[in-house]
């Protein structure tokens, strides 16, 4: 019994669902549209919660650092930056009825001054690792890589307005190489993805699968 | 014991990383305190696919934005972003925003602040435009928006759809009246062609970033009409809509980045067969 | 001087991308905090926004008109809090099963078509089509033998040995070739995103201020290093 409750109602429920679902983008009819409407409506609300783990699990790992190690600063920061805010907009919405959108102090400080600049930087640092990188390690070492580089380095002069004017020639052979190559492996890629994501789900109705159940028992 | 390095290419080969990292910082530092104007040259057959396509439609089409921008995608897609929300607007046409993760969603305010001026309060908002605010469930949720357009009930600000003259004299309510919808972000544009496309024959256009424009090949012409790839396509798209922003601004700096990592991973190269030539 | 919410933002801002991008100096505390901020931060605007849109959009307004079993996601999806327990572990794969069945079962029929039958069909049809550098049908058969080779490639179940060999080879080169193109397209990419940085920087008040400041700290952060490399040569 415990193993039924544990993993195969579980294991119908995805059965079942994907069944419906699949049903409900193939056929047209009235009860069963509604009923698809409300369970993805349901789908949403309770995908919503999925966020929480990610709140206990960061308080959980950081409040163990700080208890062990109270100097250890940006586990404070981390901490401080996740629930100040989290509660300032609860109390805000809870009590005065201003949604987190329109939230001056939550948009100004906590997106404007915190969230956007942190995401930006960090991949904009990636340039100056790829500048690096091209310089010390792109080697045309075999023909392989002498052809991505030769295909990269058209691209990229092809891509600025720098490059037209050096040569004009770049920016049609930088639209061949996309509009042919770049195609090409880009629909294999598609293709490839479609056979393993297929393959994938085939196992997890089939039960092969598990690792979405988490921990095993 | 390592030998010290002998000629100046293998001194090069072991340089500080940092020395790089400043050489790039100063290359792309510099055209922005003191532009060279380097002429933006010819448009992308991509770009204009998706200009033309947007100039030809008629007024009172209705062009779905699909928000997809994180921070790091905003610096690529906002600028296109800002400049066909106004080619949308002087075109007479009805713009749909639907944002599709949480930190889109300050980007279509400030879409909506830099070209009209306001948001939920210009005299056009319900009638012409829409906000319709975060729309979770990714996929899930824009098939179900697509199904039904008064799916999420209420917009950004909590009003009404159902109240809204902006949805009364679409015929069927469903993605079948949208003329093109346009994707802007860097994550992927398979789940929108995949639900807009293939089922209600909607055309799907982007403002995508860089990153993302080689997944977008495979579906072109057939289901996506063009697209603006990065700042250059940011670039072209503000200079065919004869307003120049962002994207324009940043092209020096990013013709001469672009310069400086080519003639790097040509150095790199000269010195690596020049020193296998020489015999280590 | 009195600092208006939107120019602390501006500083904070500029101060988290000064401190992020210290890192290509050397890995260091102010990078680490930075990045935890970000971290904490972007995970508490994203749960407000996530439960604000949830409320506002999809529950308040079923509820409110009468469909009371919406009420019932709720406790569902606080199943998901029972990923921190050991005896309860399996309750958090009830919520876990609704997301993924209802997200396989939307995209599963329309995968097939969109992203199999169509790309076959568009690379035969494109493949008399396609006109870009080349005289037709050039390009389109290039595009249809590089998609058939590459695919060729990735067959891994048998040996590829004569020409079985020089049609995967073919099939390597056609992957080259488009990641040397997708390289260039993330060079841009990165590159732009840097620019953007770097304009915030220089020309948004009162970012430079920062940015002198941060340049005294970089001095003088050096200087410590160099006189420690020296003391320990």
């Amino acid at each position: 019994m415990s193993v039924v409750i544990r993993r195969y109602i579980p294991w119908l429920l995805v059965i079942v669902l994907t069944f419906f679902m699949a049903v409900d983008t193939l056929v047209l009819e009235k009860t069963i549209n509604a009923y698809a409407e409300a369970i993805r409506a349901a789908q949403v609300i309770i995908g919503t919660f999925a966020v929480l783990i990610s709140v206990v699990l960061f308080t959980r790992i950081h409040g163990r650092r700080v208890i062990r190690d109270p100097k250890r600063i940006e586990s404070w920061v981390l901490l401080i930056c996740l629930w100040v805010p989290l509660i300032w907009g609860l109390v805000m919405y809870a009590f005065y009825g201003k949604r987190p959108t329109v939230e001056y102090a939550l948009q100004n400080i906590v997106f404007n001054g915190i969230v956007s600049p942190g995401d930006s930087t960090i991949y904009a640092i990636l340039a100056f690792f790829i500048a690096s990188a091209a310089y010390r390690a792109f080697r045309a070492r075999s023909l392989e890589a002498a052809i991505l580089l030769i295909a990269g380095m058209i691209c990229m002069l092809g891509n600025a307005p720098i490059g037209e004017l050096i040569w004009p020639g770049f920016v049609p052979l930088k639209d061949w190489i996309n509009q042919v190559w770049v195609k090409a492996e880009s629909r294999v890629i598609i293709i490839s993805g479609l056979l393993a994501t297929l393959a994938l789900y085939v196992r997890i109705l089939l039960g092969y699968e598990r690792g979405w159940m988490g921990r095993a028992d | 014991m390592q030998t010290k390095p002998g000629t100046i290419w293998e001194k090069l080969e072991n340089i500080d990383v940092r020395w790089i990292y400043l050489v790039v910082w100063v290359v792309i530092s510099l055209p922005l305190l003191k532009p060279i104007g380097i002429p933006l040259g010819s448009y992308s057959a991509e770009t204009l696919g998706l200009y033309n396509y947007i100039d030809k439609l008629p007024p009172g089409s209705v062009v779905v934005i699909i928000n997809d921008q994180s921070p790091a995608a905003a610096a690529e897609c906002q600028p296109t972003l800002l400049a066909l929300f106004y080619h949308c607007v002087s075109k007479g046409l009805k713009v749909l925003f639907v944002d599709v993760r949480t930190e889109a969603v300050p980007y279509t305010e400030a879409a909506f602040q830099t070209i009209l001026g306001a948001s939920k309060d210009h005299p056009d908002y319900g009638k012409k435009y829409v906000n319709l605010g975060y729309l979770p469930g990714y996929e899930v949720g824009l098939a179900a928006l697509a199904a039904n357009v008064f799916y999420p009930e209420k917009d950004a600000y909590g009003n009404k759809l159902k109240d809204m003259p902006f949805f009364q004299d679409l015929p069927t309510k469903t993605a079948k009246d949208w003329a093109i919808a346009i994707y802007f972000g860097n994550s992927s544009v398979d789940w929108v062609v995949r639900q807009l496309t293939d089922v209600y024959g909607t055309k799907v256009g982007g403002g995508v970033g860089a990153v993302l424009a080689s997944r977008m090949y495979p579906y072109w012409p057939a289901k996506i009409v063009g697209w603006a790839t990065g700042a250059k396509g940011a670039a072209e798209y503000e200079i065919l809509v004869k307003r120049p922003g962002e994207g324009a601004a940043a092209m020096d700096a990013q013709s001469l980045a672009h310069l400086a990592i080519v003639i790097f991973v040509v150095l790199g190269n000269l010195g690596y067969f020049l020193s296998k030539r020489r015999g280590r | 001087m009195s600092v208006d919410i939107p120019t602390l933002a501006t500083i904070m801002a500029a101060g988290i991308t000064l401190m992020l991008l210290s890192y290509l100096y050397r890995e260091n505390i102010f990078f680490r905090i930075a990045e935890h901020a970000y971290i904490g931060a972007a995970a508490a605007y994203t749960t407000l926004l996530s439960i604000d849109s949830m409320w506002i959009n999809y529950l308040y307004p079923r509820v409110a008109r009468g469909e009371w079993w919406f009420w019932l996601t709720v406790p569902i999806g606080l199943l998901y809090l029972f990923f921190f327990t050991r005896k309860y572990f399996y309750l958090y794969r009830y919520p876990t099963a609704i997301v993924l069945g209802v997200g396989i079962g939307t995209i599963v029929a329309r995968f097939i078509k969109t992203q199999f039958l169509e790309q076959i069909r568009y690379t035969i049809s494109e493949s008399t089509t396609t006109i870009v550098l080349l005289p037709k049908p050039i390009d389109g058969i290039l595009l249809a033998i590089g998609v058939l080779t590459a695919l060729f490639y990735f067959y891994f179940t048998i040996e590829f040995k004569g020409p079985l060999n020089t049609i995967a080879r073919i099939g390597r080169y056609t992957l080259v070739a488009g990641f040397g193109g997708s390289f260039a397209l993330t060079i841009m990419s990165r590159v732009t995103l840097f620019i953007g940085r770097l304009r915030f920087l220089y020309f948004t008040y009162p970012a430079p201020y920062v940015c002198v400041l941060a340049g005294i700290v970089l001095i003088i952060g050096i200087a410590m290093d160099y006189m420690k490399k020296g003391k320990t040569a």
